[in-house]
């Protein structure tokens, strides 16, 4: 029963994760037309962030190679601030970091081609993948980051930590869900809409298509840092394999992709979908449940989508 | 006689807007057709639609006879018919000979001799044969695009805005050579801005409007409508 | 007029002169190798730009077809060629045998059907739809990750090795030692390079891609099929990524199932400083980029080769968004 309800919530956690990454992406793609293929690439600035913030200092009697631990759990209780207030300060470090790397990357790319975002996007999340397996002093390289502290801890028994941290996933998801939903319906979210629909009359009627796309960037990508703070405190553990193009940046796309790209609760219902599919298959018996074969599905679905359904589950044409 | 190109009341345009809503022309054999009217009036419009470049809605078009409605330009070309768009109607990137060897790709014959025959018509090409097309002067590029539409020896030819972006030189040059086109057999159905010089080339114009036929008649004649010349010939 | 052409030209040559010079004072052996690998990059570039400029999307799933390209040779090597009685190892001066000078136009044919296929399946009905470019790119995505995880269906997703001997470097001047299967990189893209530029300028379709690609309407109404000219592309495309997976996999000494997916980032860098859609241009981006990714792990762990190209990329795209040979944005 325990175990079950274990699995249940570690699905959660995970599909509320990819939730928000679609979240984001869906600012991105589905609303402003921005092809970002290097999702891991935020997925994992917000993970490391948040993760070396509040991690403890370095143990060399664990041979740990990494040299900067913030242990902001420890500066809170010492500054007398409780309610693991630094859960916040993390997430939003995490933001603000994505926010910045989005900036700089936007002010080359997005007066460019469109594609040339994607390339961009695509190798600046294989750069930031490569640095933190290799620059272990960074990120302690491919042994990763394995202390990363439970938030509200201290509330629940640690066989029911898993449950508690779905609930405050789902918390976190929701209020994001709603942020977004009422930031794309003002007026700014129907310039963004403009410029996808066209961005020559956009211009015309004297919108800086320029930094509305900017802007959108920063935002999107902001949202997809908090997936990764929300993820590293839910697993406690990272790594830089967890940030593979595959598991953080494809299967977004399909979930974006299937949900109905342009709506928010498309995103939510695609990566419940595919979340779903991907991890129930896992649970398939004999060939079915080969990984390759999951991949290939996973291919496959994104183009069937692109070819015979646009618009996603919940989009219309 | 039966017309070269015979179209009747064609419908057409782009997504929803149909910018043709009804046009009709006809051209016969060795004759030079102007036809002017206000921007937006649909005279690419109708070459493009002529020419299987857009799809046509409703209505026809003949050529010798034959329906060819619908019929993609790669058909088009095999039949006789050329076209020579407004802007970008050169390859910038190939030479100029090569531009020409591509205006032949339809025919699987030898394209050397025709190469020749434009080089005597068009002297200045052979004098930069091996230049890029990008890097000619916007005369010498509107006489390559001449040329190219020629090498299949077409008996009618689609011009479209020929003298765009030209100074007045190379304006009598184009036309002059577009008279010397229509002297070697060939029909013309030109769209010109340049509305006084296109008809004074011209033997019979049209004017368009909205989409719609407004006029039609011996060149000669619309020059000295009244009406033409205050509303298309500017004064 | 000559003026920004030379000018262009002059650029390019001082990049690179300066970025030769560097490499011949601290590291000629790197130099070396790097232009031999920069050669094998050239061909995955050249079909990346080719396609670029004639389907006017980014390809995404190119790298899948260098990977396919090699896998299907390890095929022929494997499975099919020992049956002929062919040496497998140990030609001469190289490592493989005469069995892979037979695999490597296979494969190369083996990718072009492929890509030919994903065209009649993939894009070319999304193309009769005109969907936007950036939406085909989202596509080829998807082929990517199909392609990749057919390969690793059939062959797993370990390391694997075409047979091979083992053989001396060569030892050339200056103290320089070259894999030998590097020299036979070199002259067998230098070679393709060459049918490449024949093909180009002189046979019937060569010419229309290029037409195409100049100007896609114009080559509609001197006559020429656009489908037939796309397939065309796609089959010069695979053809050329498939020789640079093959080369790269013989080279190597090894074949991985992310061959063509890291190689991604390198090809972009090559075909945008070459100005995306100019074969020319990918043709030198790609020296340049193969120079400096070598070159670079004289100071950097060579993990960080693809972080060089990707550097590069950046630096062009900040100064010379059109790439060195290209038009300005």
């Amino acid at each position: 029963m325990l175990e079950i309800v274990n699995y249940l919530a570690g699905f959660a956690i995970l599909a509320s994760v990819y939730a928000v990454l679609a979240l984001g992406l869906n600012v991105h793609w589905g609303v402003t037309g921005l092809m970002n293929i290097g999702i891991a690439g935020f997925f994992a600035l917000g993970a490391y962030t948040t993760a070396l913030l509040t991690t403890p200092p370095p143990d060399p009697a664990k041979f740990e190679q990494f040299v900067f631990g913030g242990n902001l759990p420890g500066l809170f209780q010492r500054w007398g601030v409780g309610g693991d207030l630094w859960f916040l300060a993390g997430l939003a470090a995490a933001a603000l970091v994505c926010a910045l790397v989005a900036l700089l990357i936007g002010l080359v790319t997005l007066r460019l081609r469109e594609e040339y975002l994607a390339i961009v996007t695509l190798g600046i999340a294989e750069t930031i993948r490569r640095v933190f397996l290799n620059e272990s002093w960074l990120g302690n390289g491919s042994r990763g980051l394995y202390q990363i502290p439970k938030f509200l801890g201290n509330l629940a028994a640690p066989w029911l930590y898993d449950l508690l941290y779905a609930g405050v996933a789902l918390a976190l998801l929701l209020a994001l869900f709603f942020i977004v939903e009422r930031t794309l319906r003002s007026p700014w979210g129907r310039v963004l809409r403009a410029i996808r629909e066209d961005e020559v009359t956009a211009a015309a009627s004297g919108k800086n298509v320029f930094r509305f796309k900017l802007q959108a960037f920063v935002l999107g990508a902001l949202i997809m840092g908090i997936g990764g703070g929300v993820y590293a405190h839910g697993f406690r553990f990272i790594d830089p394999f967890t940030f593979d193009p595959l598991l953080a940046t494809f299967i977004v796309w399909v979930m974006l992709m299937v949900g109905g790209s342009g709506k928010s609760a498309g995103a939510l219902l695609g990566a419940l979908v595919i979340w779903g599919a991907w991890s129930g298959s896992q649970l398939l018996p004999g060939y079915l449940s080969n990984p390759n074969l999951r991949y290939l599905l996973l291919g496959v679905a994104m183009v069937l989508v692109l070819l015979l359904r646009p618009q996603g589950l919940l989009g219309r044409r | 006689m039966t017309p070269l190109l015979e179209v009747d009341r064609l419908v057409a345009g782009y997504g929803d807007s149909l910018i043709l809503q009804g046009v009709s022309l006809l051209v016969w054999p060795q004759e030079i057709v102007a036809i002017i009217g206000p921007n937006g009036a649909g005279k690419s419009t109708l070459l493009k639609a002529v020419f299987g470049l857009l799809k046509t809605r409703q209505g026809q078009a003949r050529f010798q006879g034959r329906d060819i409605s619908g019929l993609p330009p790669e058909r088009l070309v095999g039949l006789g018919m050329s076209y020579v768009p407004q802007s970008s109607n050169v390859f910038p990137s190939m030479t100029v000979e090569e531009n020409l060897v591509m205006g032949g790709y339809a025919s699987k014959s030898n394209p050397a001799a025709r190469i020749k025959g434009m080089y005597d018509m068009f002297p200045v090409l052979e004098a930069n044969r091996r230049r890029k097309a990008g890097r000619l002067s916007g005369g010498q590029r509107q006489l390559l695009a001449l040329a190219r539409a020629l090498m299949l020896e077409p008996v009618l030819l689609l011009l479209d805005e020929p003298s765009t972006g030209l100074a007045p030189e190379a304006v009598s040059t184009v036309f002059d050579q577009v008279r010397r086109i229509q002297e070697g057999g060939v029909s013309v159905v030109m769209v010109e801005q340049n509305a006084r010089q296109a008809l004074l080339l011209a033997q019979r114009g049209y004017i368009l409007s909205g989409g719609q036929n407004r006029l039609d008649g011996p060149a000669a004649d619309l020059l000295h409508k009244p009406e033409v010349v205050r509303l298309y010939l500017g004064g | 007029m000559a003026g920004p052409r030379r000018s262009r030209w002059l650029l390019a040559g001082l990049v690179a002169a300066s970025l030769g010079a560097a490499a011949a004072l601290t590291a000629p052996e790197l130099l070396v190798n790097g232009l031999l690998l920069g050669c094998a990059l050239a061909l995955g570039a050249v079909g990346l730009s080719a396609a670029y400029g004639i389907l006017k999307f980014i390809h995404l799933a190119h790298g899948e077809f260098m990977t396919l390209g090699a896998y299907l040779a390890l095929f022929f090597l494997m499975e099919v060629l020992p049956a002929l009685g062919l040496d497998s190892a140990g030609l001469g001066l190289f490592t493989f045998g005469y069995a892979l000078l037979l695999a490597l136009p296979a494969a190369m044919a083996g990718a072009s059907l492929a890509a030919v296929g994903l065209d009649w399946a993939v894009y070319g009905p999304l193309r009769r739809r005109s969907a936007a470019p950036i939406v085909m790119a989202m596509a080829s995505l998807g082929v990517a990750f199909a392609l990749r995880a057919l390969v690793q269906m059939v062959w797993g997703n370990g390391i694997h090795q075409y047979p091979r001997a083992s053989r001396e470097f060569i030892q050339l001047p200056l103290d320089i030692r070259v894999p030998p299967d590097y020299l036979f990189l070199g002259a067998a893209a230098g070679i393709m390079a060459l049918l490449l530029q024949v093909f180009l300028a002189r046979t019937r379709i060569g010419r229309a891609m290029r037409a195409t690609a100049d100007n896609p309407v114009l080559a509609r109404v001197s006559g020429i099929n656009t489908e037939a000219t796309i397939r065309w592309a796609w089959v010069v495309s695979a053809f050329l990524a498939a020789a640079a997976g093959v080369l790269l996999a013989t080279a190597n000494a090894q074949l991985r199932p992310e061959l063509g997916w890291n190689l991604l980032i390198p090809l972009f860098a090559a075909a945008v400083l070459g100005g995306m859609g100019s074969i020319y241009g990918a043709l030198t981006g790609a020296l340049v980029v193969g120079v400096a990714m070598e070159v670079s792990t004289q100071w950097l762990n060579p993990s960080y080769k693809s972080a060089v190209a990707f550097g590069i990329l950046l630096l062009c795209l900040l100064f010379r968004p059109g790439g060195l040979f290209g038009e300005r944005e």
